[in-house]
């Protein structure tokens, strides 16, 4: 099919397929899939530009659906999610006019930098939540044995709250008022600052290496505020419909959107983001964050093979292999979680009879 | 289709103020329409959509 506005011809079943795994990939953890979507679009001939701005745009309308879906599940703290919507534009506008600085140094200068910013700050991340969910598998484990059976799901939602406090209860020794409580989020109290530090912060990186940055302000939520994952996730992609409407405002006044390259994802991204929403339901929050690493230090791989072993198709495979498969596993979640599910109501009612 | 594509693309190279709001919009509305028509879609084929109950918490209960 032709675009006129990006003038150029996509294959439309590309267009649906990519959608389609970011949507998925970003219902489940809460990110708007700038990641996978921005270099399938450019790798299908479509100019940067476009690919960017068409990308922020079916990421708004798929954040939409998805913070719609949360909300309805109360796992999204609006309260939370307004706080941090000013602290992530000024980190934007601050990573944006970094990124300028080093633009006027030179391209190479930009291309190291980022280069090994993205790559760092990956694998930081991946590393961390890996050890913090295997933490958290552990205490698990070991409360299982001791109960002798199952847990129920409200018993691992302690466990992982108490280890994911840990984390948060550094921030939380900040005394600096006004304080914020959230019944939806369980914070008891947290200083206002800690959630504006943690938006500038993620705004700031997201800027710098335009992208949405929901793949940092979700584990920032978790290790830093406090939130329970469920809740980190929803808020998040409350955050990204916020910062998504502007991005597609602002993008499309530069000419950068193809509003129908857009709608066509979304079409498709509808129905992954539904898909990735609803797996959430059959995976406990370490499993979700053991993905979420293995996704960005594959991401970290995708980066550093693209840069320092100059291998651009390796680099674009690791990227949309990682997406599809990640994509099948989480459909593989919900299937095998209804089936479970599915039994288990049956159960009781065979018992009963 | 093809007329709204011209239309879209004559607003793109004339007005960019007016394609902003048009694309922003028409994500928008996109975006609650389909997130509906999925809920609607899921209910029919069966899905508990209406909760956030994890399933180990259904059966506990």
């Amino acid at each position: 099919m032709y675009f006129p506005i990006a003038e150029t011809s996509v294959c439309v079943a590309y267009l649906l397929v990519t959608g389609f795994a970011g949507g998925v990939c970003g219902g489940f953890w809460g990110v708007g899939g700038g990641c996978i979507v921005t270099p399938t679009l450019y790798a299908l001939g479509v100019p940067m530009n476009i690919a960017i701005g068409s990308d922020m745009a079916h990421i708004f309308g798929k954040s939409i659906i998805s913070s719609l879906r949360h909300a309805k599940y109360g796992n999204l703290s609006l309260k939370i999610g307004l706080i941090m919507v000013p602290g992530t534009m000024l980190g934007v506008e601050m990573g944006a006019q970094i990124l300028q600085y080093l633009k006027r140094l030179g391209e190479r200068e930009v291309n190291g930098v980022i280069s090994i910013l993205y790559i760092v700050l990956l694998t930081t991340l991946a590393l961390f939540t890996f050890l913090e969910s295997w933490r958290s598998k552990k205490i698990l484990d070991r409360e299982n044995n001791a109960a002798d059976g199952e847990t129920t799901s409200a018993q691992t939602r302690q466990v992982e709250d108490r280890v994911t406090a840990d984390f948060a209860a550094w921030a939380g020794k900040l005394r600096i008022p006004p304080y914020l409580s959230c019944a939806v989020a369980r914070i008891e109290r947290q200083s206002v600052w800690v959630v504006v530090m943690a938006s500038l912060v993620t705004g700031l990186l997201a800027g710098l290496l335009g992208v949405g940055g929901g793949f940092l302000r979700m584990p920032m939520l978790v290790y830093l505020v406090g939130c329970p994952t469920h809740v980190a996730v929803g808020t998040d992609l409350f955050s990204i419909a916020v910062s998504g409407a502007y991005g597609t405002f602002t993008h499309g006044l530069k000419g950068n959107v193809d509003i129908m390259m857009a709608v066509l994802m979304l079409v498709s991204a509808a129905v992954g983001a539904q898909v990735g929403t609803f797996a959430t339901r059959y995976a406990h929050g370490a499993q979700v964050r053991t993905l979420f690493a293995a996704w960005l230090l594959t991401v970290a791989i995708a980066v550093f093979a693209k840069t320092y072993m100059q291998m651009p198709a390796v680099s674009l495979v690791v990227m949309l292999g990682t997406a599809g498969g990640m994509s099948a596993l989480i459909i593989g979640y919900l299937i095998r979680g209804v089936a479970a599910a599915r039994a288990d109501d049956r159960g009781p009612a065979e018992n009963a009879e | 289709m093809a007329g709204m594509m011209s239309t879209l693309t004559a607003w793109y190279h004339t007005d960019k103020l007016l394609y902003a709001l048009v694309s922003m919009g028409t994500m928008a509305v996109v975006g609650v329409v389909f997130g509906l028509l999925m809920d609607w879609l899921g209910r029919r084929m069966g899905a508990d959509t209406s909760s956030a109950r994890h399933h180990r918490e259904k059966v506990s209960r």
